[in-house]
């Protein structure tokens, strides 16, 4: 059980710093106001005055406000975040900005063709601009029909784009802004450092923990399993290569089949304990070797089941010295 | 590549079939074939289909069954060769539509240029890690496990192979009635089940209208995709973790997320799943990812050095050298740099050389790092988070070129390509160990089959635009029959980017996560939590009763059993699905 609470600590600790950290893009921050101050913030929700008396969300933080809420005994209050995601900006100035949403570029039209699929965008659109659209039963557009022209929302404003607007004598436009990350509005900072410093305990005792597993492991018998697993594949496959010579390609088939479902499987399951136990360099020197000479067992297998003898046989001589090579390199 | 040689005093020697014209030729055939209806169809329904099953079933028809002549191995480079052709598409798909969606002129010579030297630096970064990722730390590989199982049928004995059918004909029969609209026929919707549409069963609409209490905002949907399941069985046990990091953003992020109102106003309880996945959890994933796949790399690097240093060396004993020569991957390196420093020179309005090479240079870098952190992600569950990726890629590129598109998107789409190719090309290399493949060989054939991909999906792009703006007035979008769902929201996030509204501190924030968990020792934690938070819950929960079954059944039957019987069931349901998928796709095509 003890051997548990490293494993709770983590999961509990990455909840809670997944949960703090998504509260740093709510859409929303707390604001200390003082009474009768003027604020150019805007409520993020609707606040009840009392008297049935109610302040909208998306009303201005002014002095009269601040000052009501002081009376109620409020000293924070939750505003939007960005206080003004949409502001207007002359069209000279709008260089790099997004625009917020479409604008109409007016005196220009354009003409949708027939075949055209109409969404409940369009139809708002042409709704707007008191254009019926005639559509067939696959909901596309029957004939073309032309609509006034506008710059979709969302556009970037670079050269052409201002040009455009410009041409068709739009002087201001409506462009997004963005709400600015910064520390000290987001409230979850703390709970989530300490669940980050609680991740990073949980992680030392879980490396601490793994650390004398291993070396209980190491002094017991599983290495010595995995080393006897190891050697018991390469004198299989040692002998089968001396053998090989005078067997059919069913006999190598089934032969091959047993030594891969067999030792090598079981070896192959075991390896983590030889990373943990001898490091990663050691590993390399095992598994590399180890791995070729698998290869070229599956190889040989391939080739069997193909009726292609000779290549079967080349490849169970080449696996042969791989996987002593393997065996070998195995820490004693 | 001749059928007989004559050994000098020996009986002539019939040389075993691997790199053969027909291997080759039947892979570029097929390969093409799949990335333009997969192009397609990835336009239409905003996902792909991964190629190699299906090579790997046609190719079997074709080099044995029709020309008797093939082997496992011929077989094994066949697919090689197409899904390396076919891989590019969703790379290119998921990002350059985006210039359309944004009323941009697509320069087709730098498309096609960029998104090339992207293939080529995919394929050249990855292979050294093919040692580490498919020898030392064997990560399961699902679609290259499948694929290795139907290659290796005909040898696994009548009751494997009766196994393997069954899986395929499984997962057909119950993935046919998600799409079964295409031909006119009704689907799972049709049969009237609350909360069951055509391709999800929404489990929370079902127990609220039995009369079941279900909180509102705990989206528990589930698509019926075998093919998820099959790879969550293939996983076992290490893919569980995905569960619960899907679990800890549906049913713990985004009710407390709604419940504290972190959400925009007016968000309804049912979407609130939605909506928090895309503000919090989406980019918290890839924070995670990005912080466990850098720590993975750190754990890994001896490891890759050890093979790069085995690459230098001479070979002895007769045992082909494993690996390309690092000096012919070098080159191919240098080469794909120019090119992609030619494509961002040529597409930065005013930029200058040393502004092109930086751009060039991140964006090779970044390939790189990008490319293991993909493959590891393929290699442990099957999911690349590709347009994730590309979301980053945009975004650091757009940082670069003060908000310049065009390059930003085009090495976005270099990027996409060659992780894409990363990921294929170590799915090849699985099915290529567990067949007993020569990796050299499959090396050599991808960097060369990888170069055609780009070109013939961005023709099918180009293609479809042009059409679409004859019939619709526009290239891709709503509006059209084409409307490019990825792309959209790439362009969703690029005009979030140009308006200042990227999600960088819960970046950094998932990357001190992510970092943190691969520290425990547990291999590929932060990975695999922080893919959980980028995926759907709806393919996670197929995928984690995938892994919950193979646990339960390696308890009760033994590992052993599970891997022999449970394997190749599962490698059906996966190719099942891919099957389909790309039978439905060219009847899109067909029925245009």
């Amino acid at each position: 059980m003890k051997n548990k609470i490293p494993d709770l600590l983590l999961v509990v600790a990455t909840a809670t710093a997944a949960l703090s950290a998504s509260s740093s893009r709510r859409p929303w921050r707390e604001l200390h106001f003082k009474a009768g101050e003027d604020y150019q913030e805007f409520l993020a929700f609707d606040l009840s005055l009392g008297n049935q008396q109610k302040a909208s969300e998306g009303a201005r933080l002014n002095a009269e406000l601040t000052t009501q809420l002081d009376a109620l005994g409020f000293n924070t209050v939750r505003v939007r975040n960005p206080a003004v995601p949409v502001v207007i900006v002359p069209i000279d100035k709008a260089a790099g900005e997004v625009l917020a949403e479409a604008v109409p570029l007016p005196g220009q039209t354009e003409t949708l063709p027939k075949g055209r699929l109409v969404d409940s965008a369009l139809d708002l659109r042409a709704t707007e601009a008191g254009v019926t659209l005639t559509t067939d039963d696959r909901g596309k557009l029957s004939q073309a029909a032309t609509l006034p022209k506008r710059m979709r929302s969302s556009a970037f404003l670079d050269a052409d784009n201002l040009a455009e607007l410009s041409s068709a004598g739009v002087t201001e436009v409506p462009v997004k802004r963005a709400a600015a990350f910064r520390w000290e509005d987001w409230s979850g900072r703390w709970a989530f450092l300490i669940s980050a410093l609680v991740m990073t305990c949980a992680v030392a005792w879980k490396r601490k923990l793994s650390v004398v597993e291993t070396a209980a492991a190491s002094s017991g018998t599983s290495l010595e399993t995995l080393r006897g697993r190891l050697v018991d594949l390469s004198q299989r496959v040692s002998g089968l290569s001396d053998r090989a010579a005078g067997m059919s390609a069913e006999e190598l088939h089934t032969e091959i089949d047993a030594l891969l479902q067999g030792p090598a499987y079981d070896f192959v399951e075991g390896r983590a304990l030889l990373q943990r136990a001898a490091g990663m360099s050691v590993f390399a020197l095992v598994m590399d070797p180890f791995s070729r000479g698998e290869r070229q067992l599956s190889r040989a297998w391939s080739a069997s089941v193909d009726q292609h003898e000779e290549e079967a046989r080349e490849s169970i001589t080449k696996a042969a010295p791989l996987i002593r090579e393997a065996s070998e390199a195995f820490p004693s | 590549m001749s059928d007989s040689t004559t050994t000098p005093g020996g009986p002539a020697k019939t040389p075993y079939r691997e790199i053969t014209p027909a291997a080759i030729i039947f892979g570029v055939l097929i390969g093409v074939v799949m990335n333009a209806a997969i192009t397609y169809s990835g336009l239409k329904i905003g996902f792909t289909i991964g190629g190699s099953a299906i090579a790997a079933v046609l190719g079997w028809g074709v080099l044995r069954g029709i020309l008797r002549k093939g082997t496992i191995v011929e077989n094994n480079i066949a697919q090689t060769v197409a899904s390396s052709v076919n891989t590019s598409n969703s790379g290119v798909i998921f990002t350059l539509p985006v210039l359309f969606l944004l009323g941009i002129q697509l320069d087709l010579v730098w498309a096609i240029a960029a998104t090339t030297a992207g293939a080529i630096l995919g394929v050249a970064f990855i292979i050294p890690t093919r040692k580490q990722m498919i020898e030392f730390e064997r990560l399961r590989f699902p679609t290259g496990t499948a694929v290795a199982a139907v290659l290796r049928s005909p040898g696994a004995g009548v009751q494997k192979a009766r196994i393997l059918l069954a899986g395929i004909a499984a997962s057909m029969i119950v993935f046919f009635f998600t799409q079964s609209d295409i031909l006119g026929l009704s689907t799972y919707a049709d049969l009237g089940v609350t909360g069951l549409s055509k391709d999800t069963l929404n489990i929370g609409a079902l127990l609220s209208s039995l009369g079941l209490p279900w909180p509102r905002t705990f989206d528990l949907s589930i698509a019926i995709a075998p093919f998820a399941f099959g790879a969550g069985f293939i996983t076992g046990r290490p893919g569980l973790v995905v569960l619960a990091g899907g679990l800890l953003a549906y049913f713990i992020v985004a009710p407390v997320a709604y419940e504290l109102s972190w959400l925009p106003n007016g968000t309804e309880p049912e979407m609130a799943a939605n909506i928090a996945r895309g503000m919090m959890s989406r980019p918290l994933g890839i924070g995670l990812l990005m912080g466990g796949a850098l720590i993975g790399l750190l754990h890994a690097l001896p490891a890759i050095s050890s093979a790069m240093s085995a690459m230098r060396k001479p070979t002895a004993g007769g045992v082909e050298r494993d690996e390309l020569p690092l000096k012919v991957l070098g080159i191919a390196v240098i080469l794909a740099f120019l090119l992609l420093f030619a494509a961002a020179k040529s597409t930065i309005a005013g930029g200058s050389i040393g502004q092109a090479v930086l751009i060039a240079a991140v964006g090779t870098a970044w390939m790189w790092f990008a490319g293991i952190v993909i493959a590891q992600c393929a290699g442990m569950t099957d999911w690349s988070p590709i347009s994730g990726m590309a979301l980053l890629t945009v975004m650091i590129c757009l940082l670069m070129t003060d908000n310049q598109v065009v390059p930003a998107v085009l090495i976005g789409a270099a990027v996409c390509v060659a992780i894409t190719e990363c990921a294929d090309m170590m799915q090849d290399l699985k099915t290529g160990h567990l067949v007993g493949g020569s990796p050299r060989k499959q090396q050599t054939l991808e960097l060369f089959a990888a170069i055609l991909g780009p070109a013939v999906c961005i023709l099918v792009v180009i293609l479809l635009a042009a059409r679409n703006t004859q019939e619709f007035g526009v290239p891709f979008g709503p509006g059209t029959d084409s409307p490019a769902p990825q792309a959209e929201a790439l362009k969703g996030v690029i005009d979030g980017i140009r308006g200042g509204d990227a999600p960088i501190p819960l970046f950094a924030m998932g990357g001190v996560m992510g970092a943190l968990l691969s520290l425990s020792g547990l291999a590929g934690l932060g990975v695999l939590v922080g893919l959980a938070m980028y995926l759907p819950l709806m393919y996670l929960l197929p995928y984690g009763i995938g892994c919950l079954i193979q646990m339960r059944l390696s308890k009760k039957r033994g590992a052993a059993w599970a891997e022999n019987m449970g394997v190749p069931f599962a490698a059906g349901l996966i190719v099942g699905e891919g099957l389909l998928g790309i039978l439905f796709a060219g009847i899109q095509v067909l029925g245009g």
